[in-house]
């Protein structure tokens, strides 16, 4: 399977720069995500992969070799779209046999049966797409994308449209057709648990640029950037100023003054903060604990309380602002609105930025 | 260059090219004809139509039955949108698309079913003194301002209760329930209420009729007579019949002027006009076959119009099935067999067989040229983001400010005599109705590819098809329709196009609608309504083809132009 290297691509619509200089690869056989909010670039960035956007600066290569010339039609690429861009007026059939019209390979019926076999919808050969559920109408377009046996699948938010459960289990089936190729994929979304869930790795994006590349738990738990902190799992947001700095062998350990109160933060290696920077700390929900029991700690009132199923997401207002942290059920149920509580989280959990001016 | 742009620049600039070819280039010939004498420039022609008392009360003539056709379609049109609006009945969706009829029935057979029905020995005047027992025909309509008037009114009165109804639909019924809670009646809350909400409409629709009446010309000739001449005719009359094409370049040069500028009104009222009031809320409507003694007077106005559209199309038909015999009238075929024969005519100076086969040639090559020139445009206006576009709309625009017979005339300038003479008449001919009938296609497509997801198309090239493939195997197939309807429009609008063809046609390329003409001028009118009755039969299929095709492009919006 191929190998997408992407360097130094600029792509501007009129005046506005929609992807800056981005160098980033897709391994063979792997699949990765680009995620990002809205606007950040993701969705031109599979465009211009497939050929259908054009390159204003930089190099896209399949396997080393340049195909910014090359037509879309001729990159060999397999692409699903949000909406799912069947083609109204042929059936099901006709449509996952499109591609092979136009790659020549053995025995087209046989192709699209296994095909339609692929993706669980054998027997709706003669149904038109306005005659498929959303759900359904995805999956023929993924049978339509792999039946010319692409180099490479990419999908632009193909799950957008459907509704949750749909969308969990389409999820699953989508990573595991892409195992069972091992064909390389470049998947787009700005659904956080999708690019958590099935990627080997996620590029994260935000306006026009790649703020880290990495695997799903690295993502999670070790953010480069206050972006990449915001945006990937919820999370708690602080700003303040570091009050002093310690950098040993591998760590910094920061002391930051927020409001009134003093965190220690550790991070790996040295992020050039000095005394007086301003910095902004994240800290997931899910690590802050309603007890004394570490270093960081910040009384509290409860102000309100979010029953999830699983878990339950507590709301607090301390003087430093109102904080969020996720409980167990058993916990909750001994808290009451207005309750008086310490909160805690350890320096670990607590990542600092420098704060970008303005 | 890369293949893109080279697609791009040839898709724009090949119909521009057209466009110099056979618009721009004969327009400039018939201005030079209009200013120039032995080779040297002078104001003489040009002066002369505006000192002229003659040609004044020309002009003065045209915008006066201009008005009062205006006028009176506002006047039958207001209440039969009122009609559309209030009640359900059968057929209701069928009576509301009949607004494209005025674009395709060739208005020659109008004219001829006002002259059997209205004339004075009329249908309509013999069953009048066979009802009251009168000595001589009570109504003289014809060869004079009311006759001219109330033709114009038979073909715009549908348009103005097509894009009238259009915005009182979209009137929140709430604030006629306002008004009659606070105690306004049926007048004051129509007066005061409803109609400055349908002034859009009503504006848009009437400038629309102006410019349509303004610039009508098969009507004014066969109605008005020598005495009642409009520019239109005017400018017919001092190229093809007096020879005097310098004057006749000036009026049509006057005429372009002045239509031009109405045009750009219009477009300007639209501009203005075109937001939607209201929240759309669907209005409740009343069965109109409920009797209730209010609806006397409404009954009444159904009862008129029903006349005033079934008469003069039913004379026609009754006319090329009967002759008068012995004193007796009888049913007979004979006048369709004298309308395909291949002998010449003495009265047509051709043969009428020759006709029809001239007809369908001419309307097959323009449909063909329509199509080409059209449906490029159609995908620049609706996908082209490109430098200099607002001139390329204007550019291609500009021919629907243009007269027919200002087109004929320019086209006559400039094809049809030394130095350019290019084969027989038939390539202007087909040229014109070209030109008239590109903008039905580009109305027609237009809002299918507006609407047209990029989805498929992408996903084709994705799968392997090159940019023409994925034309030819997804695009093509879903704009199917629109390019139909589009073709069916062109055709129907060549077949029955007489103006231009007028100016243009010899003795050998007559079409159908010069022929009937040539009849009528003859005073034969039982194969002038034979002929008719081809042509009605030719707009009955295109208005079927395009109602099932369910295609809405008819509320009125810049594209539109009458045959």
């Amino acid at each position: 399977m191929v190998e997408v290297c992407l360097v130094d691509v600029t792509k501007r619509f009129q005046q506005t720069v929609a992807v800056e200089a981005i160098s980033l690869t897709a391994k063979s056989h792997e699949f990765l995500t680009l995620l990002g909010p809205s606007g950040c670039g993701k969705t031109t960035l599979l465009r211009l992969i497939a050929g259908l956007d054009h390159v204003d600066q930089g190099d896209i290569r399949f396997d080393g070799e340049s195909i910014v010339s090359v037509p879309t039609e001729r990159r060999g690429v397999g692409m699903v779209f949000q909406r799912s861009a069947l083609f109204p007026h042929m059936n099901v059939r006709q449509n996952v046999s499109y591609g092979l019209r136009y790659r020549r390979t053995g025995n087209p019926e046989g192709r699209v049966a296994e095909m339609l076999e692929l993706v669980g919808l054998r027997g709706l050969e003669k149904r038109r797409p306005d005659q498929l559920s959303v759900g359904q109408q995805q999956r023929v377009a993924l049978a339509r994308a792999l039946a010319p046996r692409p180099k490479l699948l990419l999908l632009d938010e193909p799950l957008s449209a459907l509704d949750t459960k749909l969308r969990d289990s389409l999820r699953f089936e989508i990573r595991q057709i892409q195992q069972t190729l091992s064909l390389t994929t470049i998947y787009v979304t700005h659904d956080q648990v999708e690019a958590l869930a099935m990627s080997d790795r996620i590029a994260v994006m935000s306006m026009g640029k790649v703020e880290q590349t990495a695997a799903p738990s690295e993502i999670y738990l070790r953010p480069q950037s206050a972006f990449t902190a915001s945006f990937v799992g919820h999370t708690n947001r602080f700003e303040g100023v570091v009050d002093s700095v310690s950098v040993d062998s591998s760590n910094a350990c920061l002391t930051v003054a927020v409001g009134d109160c003093r965190f220690a933060a550790i991070c790996e290696g040295d992020k050039q903060l000095r005394v007086a920077d301003p910095v902004v700390l994240y800290v997931k929900i899910e690590d802050i604990l309603l007890d004394d029991t570490r270093a960081n700690r910040l009384p509290a009132t409860v102000i309100g309380m979010e029953y999830q199923g699983e878990t339950t997401v507590v709301r607090f207002r301390s003087t430093i602002g109102v904080l969020s942290a996720r409980i167990t059920n058993e916990q909750a149920a001994s808290l009451s609105l207005g309750a008086r509580i310490i909160a805690s989280f350890t320096p670990e959990d607590t990542l600092p930025f420098r704060k970008d001016p303005g | 260059m890369s293949t893109r742009r080279v697609r791009h620049v040839l898709l724009f600039a090949l119909p521009l090219l057209f466009l110099a070819a056979a618009f721009y280039y004969p327009l400039l010939r018939l201005f030079r004809e209009g200013v120039t004498e032995d080779g040297r420039f002078t104001l003489r022609f040009l002066s002369g139509v505006f000192t002229d008392p003659y040609f004044r009360r020309v002009i003065f003539f045209t915008s006066k039955q201009a008005l009062w056709s205006t006028l009176l379609s506002i006047a039958i049109g207001l209440p039969w949108a009122y009609v559309l609006t209030k009640y359900r009945f059968p057929f209701k969706s069928t009576l509301r698309s009949l607004t494209i009829v005025p674009f395709v029935l060739p208005s020659i057979t109008v004219a001829v079913g006002f002259i059997l029905f209205f004339g004075n020995n009329g249908y309509f005047n013999q069953a009048l003194m066979f009802l009251f027992g009168l000595e001589s025909p009570p109504i003289r309509l014809l060869y004079s301002l009311p006759g001219i008037v109330l033709a114009h009114a038979f073909y715009n009165a549908p348009l103005v209760a097509r894009m009238v109804n259009a915005q009182w639909e979209q009137i929140d019924p709430v604030y006629e329930e306002n008004a009659r809670a606070l105690g306004a009646g049926r007048v004051r809350r129509f007066l005061g209420v409803t109609l400055p909400m349908l002034m859009p409409g009503l504006m848009t629709s009437s400038m629309l009729v102006f410019i349509f009446s303004f610039l009508s010309f098969p009507i004014a000739l066969a109605l008005g007579g020598a005495q009642f001449a409009t520019i239109e005719v005017e400018i017919y009359t001092q190229f093809i019949v007096l020879f005097q094409q310098p004057t006749g370049s000036a009026l049509a040069i006057l005429e372009i002027f002045l239509s031009l500028l109405f045009t750009f009104g219009y477009i300007l009222l639209e501009g203005r006009f075109t937001r939607p009031v209201g929240g759309g809320m669907r209005r409740e409507t009343v069965p109109l076959f409920r009797w209730t003694w209010h609806k006397g007077l409404l009954w009444l106005f159904i009862a008129s119009c029903a006349i005033l559209y079934v008469g003069p199309l039913a004379s026609v038909v009754v006319d090329s099935f009967t002759r008068q015999w012995a004193g007796r009238t009888i049913l007979t075929l004979d006048w369709y067999a004298s309308i395909f024969r291949p002998e010449y005519n003495a009265l047509i100076g051709a043969a009428p067989l020759r006709s029809v086969i001239n007809s369908l040639q001419t309307a097959a090559g323009a449909m063909l040229g329509a199509l080409a020139v059209g449906g490029p445009i159609a995908f620049a206006v609706a996908r082209g983001r490109f430098r200099g576009r607002r001139l390329f709309d204007t550019l291609v625009m500009a021919p629907l400010g243009v007269s027919s017979v200002a087109l004929g005339a320019a086209l006559l300038a400039a094809f049809l005599r030394p130095p350019l003479q290019i084969g027989s008449g038939w390539v202007a001919i087909v040229l014109a109705h070209t030109i008239l009938a590109y903008p039905f296609v580009i109305r027609a497509v237009v809002p299918i590819l507006e609407g047209l997801d990029r989805g498929p198309v992408e996903a084709a090239r994705s799968l392997g098809a090159t940019v023409w493939h994925a034309f030819i195997d997804v695009e093509l197939p879903l704009i199917r329709r629109g390019l139909l309807v589009g073709a069916v429009l062109a055709f129907a609008i060549s077949l029955g196009e007489m103006s231009a063809t007028i100016m243009l046609a010899r003795p050998e390329w007559k079409t159908m609608p010069l022929v009937v003409n040539d009849l009528r001028a003859a005073r034969s009118f039982g194969g002038a309504s034979a002929m008719s009755c081809l042509l009605m039969l030719a707009t009955a299929v295109a208005f079927v083809v395009i109602e099932r095709s369910g295609a809405r492009m008819f509320g009125g919006t810049k594209w539109s132009k009458s045959a």
